[in-house]
């Protein structure tokens, strides 16, 4: 036996718990001194959700992040003074409450200048709000602008730059003159705002008769009710705006009852090339919408990259936020430019408001949007196609609110 | 009418068909399997890996897929869950619900978070008539799995050598001790089971939707609410709780599809209210 009393033995517990307190403390002057050197640094702070659900939207912020960083690694020079630009990264974790809180840790302890913030309601609303409170700049996109303006006070420091459901669901119904159908539109919307605002729309727009089965749960594993529905009625055009896995799961099962109507246009879930992926030969004909794609002619407002080399270098399929997240640092930019003193907070935050000009994703006009703070992007249609490769591509079939970019492709109904 | 009921069925088949190792690892050990769905999940990932890197279809990949399953989850149980459920009835559900979340950022960082879905070539997508009835065959080929995994699951603790030492040591690990009953291997192989089921179930539902890292808390909640509403630890039980859960699903759904996942969920509550867990 020991003569030692076994207590001054450090245990696993009480060695692991002094690291831990190591590591906190460890933390905290890391963020210190990270906070300490404000002084002449123009601070950028930037919500995404990175993990869980929503992860797919910021799956590319490590390669969009590490361009930006490449592009302003000299920092600004605004008005003959010189501003190193740190670039201060935080995930929501796909959580409005998370998101809300990070906005909140940005502003009270990175002190950032402005805060960039995107990916759906549950990112930009919360963060806005955030900012609303604190007047500090935002700017957020990634989320129609029905959404983002519904419900809140007028915004004066947050703004929002991206495309809305109204404006896309009339692209949409442009499309759907352009064939032969009976003129019968099924809608698969599910029970959340997004599913809400095009069941609004689409239910408002002339000329179209709708048959809506209500609003089924993300997550549902089967829709044979639905999909007979839809055979009752005689649906010959599908508009949808499903998550990604429960539009598989509905086209499989379509496809397994034998249901294709003549034209079938797919908000949200068909944005992403791995879903057109995963569908695999299913994917071919469908429709959706294109906010950004590789193949738009803009370039960088930092470094001139076009939209092409851009969506190449990533080296995986290109998703449509990634032109929209490097737009959101190429606005903050302009928009300390723009402002007297790139410090002053109300200064940027009118800046802002003043702006107009291209980015990679294209234009933005914050001075003549649909509401207050809103700049609003064209929206366009793509058909998902199989290239020589066996891979499916998004062909732009539909260019009537930007005809700058090009057409690649005619519109072909499914059958 | 009748076609709701017959959709609900088949959905309720897949319920159970992820439900039932969880209903055996609750039946048999007491283990409260947070990480259920994940598991399934990882089953799922690990028939696409097997898929892409042999160049086989999914079900192929089931041969090597299932093996390697049953082999992770007799060591979760000798390495993992037999020190959890040493530790009281809490233990056990933290323990999982840690390995969980550990498993969902392993498969985040590893498979990164967008959603994957497995290849079943055009058997995946064919339907087939019966009396004006269209149904599909993945569904079906479902439903008959979970019958058949049931099935022989009940064959074999009902019938077999190794069965009666686990239903021993399902009731009394003690007096099946004294009895001569090894009772690690014994809980190893259950663990196993559960998990190489639980993979299974992936595959399927990897064949019908989509996956992605964190898909296995939905693939949980409904597993759960099969084996409550079946009781907990029968396995026939769970194929009636899912079954249940699928038509009333289908049910409510022609009335409005709103409150079809809702109704579940609710019905869930009212055995949990009228009936609670037996023991």
């Amino acid at each position: 036996m020991s003569t030692y009393p076994t207590s001054t033995y450090p245990t696993r517990r009480t060695f692991l718990g002094a690291l831990g307190t190591a590591a906190v403390a460890g933390c905290s002057s890391g963020l210190r001194e990270s906070s300490g050197g404000t002084g002449r640094s123009l601070k950028i702070g930037y919500v995404s959700p990175r993990t869980g659900p929503l992860a797919v939207f910021g799956e590319s912020d490590d390669y969009v992040l590490g361009r930006v960083r490449a592009a302003l690694a000299k920092g600004l020079s605004i008005g003959g003074r010189g501003y190193p630009v740190e670039i201060v990264v935080k995930d929501t974790q796909s959580s409005a409450a998370r998101a809300a809180e990070v906005a909140g840790e940005l502003i009270q302890r990175d002190r950032v200048d402005i805060v960039l913030a995107t990916s759906t309601p549950d990112t930009t609303n919360p963060v806005s709000d955030q900012c609303e409170a604190a007047r500090v700049p935002c700017v957020a996109t990634v989320c129609p602008w029905e959404i983002w303006a519904a419900g809140r006070p007028a915004p004066t420091y947050s703004y929002l730059h991206f495309i809305g459901t109204e404006q896309e669901v009339g692209v949409f119904a442009g499309l759907w003159s352009k064939a032969d159908t009976n003129k019968v539109v099924g809608g698969l919307w599910p029970n959340d705002t997004d599913g809400e605002l095009y069941r609004r729309f689409v239910t408002a727009e002339p000329g179209w008769r709708v048959s809506d089965p209500g609003a089924y749960e993300d997550g549902t594993q089967d829709y044979t009710s639905i999909l007979a529905a839809f055979a009752r009625d005689d649906v010959e055009i599908l508009q949808a705006a499903p998550i990604p896995p429960d539009w598989v799961t509905f086209w499989r099962q379509a496809a397994q009852h034998g249901f294709r109507p003549k034209i079938v246009s797919v908000a949200k879930a068909m944005l992403f090339p791995t879903v057109a992926k995963t569908l695999g030969e299913l994917a071919e004909g469908l429709v959706a919408p294109v906010w950004w794609s590789a193949a738009f002619p803009y370039r960088s407002s930092l470094d001139g990259t076009t939209a092409k080399a851009f969506a190449d270098g990533y080296g995986r399929p290109w998703t449509p936020p990634m032109g929209f997240n490097h737009a959101l640092f190429e606005i903050a930019v302009a928009a300390f430019r723009a402002a007297a003193d790139p410090k002053d907070h109300a200064a940027v935050a009118a800046a802002i408001g003043t702006l107009k000009g291209e980015a990679i994703s294209g234009r933005y006009d914050f001075t003549a949007g649909p509401s207050k703070n809103v700049s609003m992007a064209p929206d366009l249609l793509g058909q998902w196609r199989r290239n020589p490769a066996g891979e499916y591509d998004l062909v732009i079939v539909d260019n009537t609110l930007d005809p700058a970019i090009p057409l690649q492709g005619e519109f072909t109904p499914l059958r | 009418m009748i076609a709701a009921i017959v959709q609900g069925v088949l959905v309720g088949g897949t319920y159970a068909l992820v439900a039932c190792g969880l209903s055996l690892a609750f039946g048999v050990m007491r283990l409260v399997n947070i990480a259920h769905g994940d598991l399934a999940v990882c089953g799922a990932y690990l028939a696409l890996m097997a898929a892409a890197g042999f160049g086989a279809p999914p079900v192929l990949a089931l041969v090597l897929v299932l093996p390697l399953a049953f082999g992770v989850g007799a060591l979760l149980q000798l390495t993992l869950f037999e020190r959890a459920l040493r530790g009281g009835e809490l233990a056990p559900v933290l323990v999982t619900f840690g390995l969980s979340v550990v498993i969902q950022n392993l498969l985040v960082t590893g498979a990164s978070a967008n959603p994957r879905s497995l290849d079943g070539g055009a058997f995946a997508l064919a339907g087939f008539e019966v009396g004006g009835l269209t149904l599909s065959w993945l569904r079906t080929a479902g439903f008959a799995t979970a019958v058949v995994v049931l099935g022989s699951l009940h064959l074999l603790l009902a019938r077999t050598g190794f069965g009666r030492r686990v239903r021993a040591t399902a009731d009394d690990p003690e007096a099946a001790r004294l009895s001569g009953v090894r009772v690690r291997p014994v809980f190893a192989c259950v663990a196993g089971i559960s998990v190489a089921t639980a993979a299974l179930a992936g595959m399927f539902l990897g064949l019908m939707s989509t996956f992605d890292p964190y898909s296995g808390g939905l693939i949980l909640i409904f597993a759960f609410e099969a084996v409550v509403i079946g009781g907990l630890g029968s396995l026939w039980g769970t194929l009636a709780g899912g079954i249940v859960l699928g038509v009333t699903q289908q049910l409510v759904a022609l009335w409005d599809v709103r409150f079809a996942v809702l109704a579940v969920h609710v019905l869930f509550f009212g055995v949990l209210v009228v009936r609670p867990v037996r023991a």
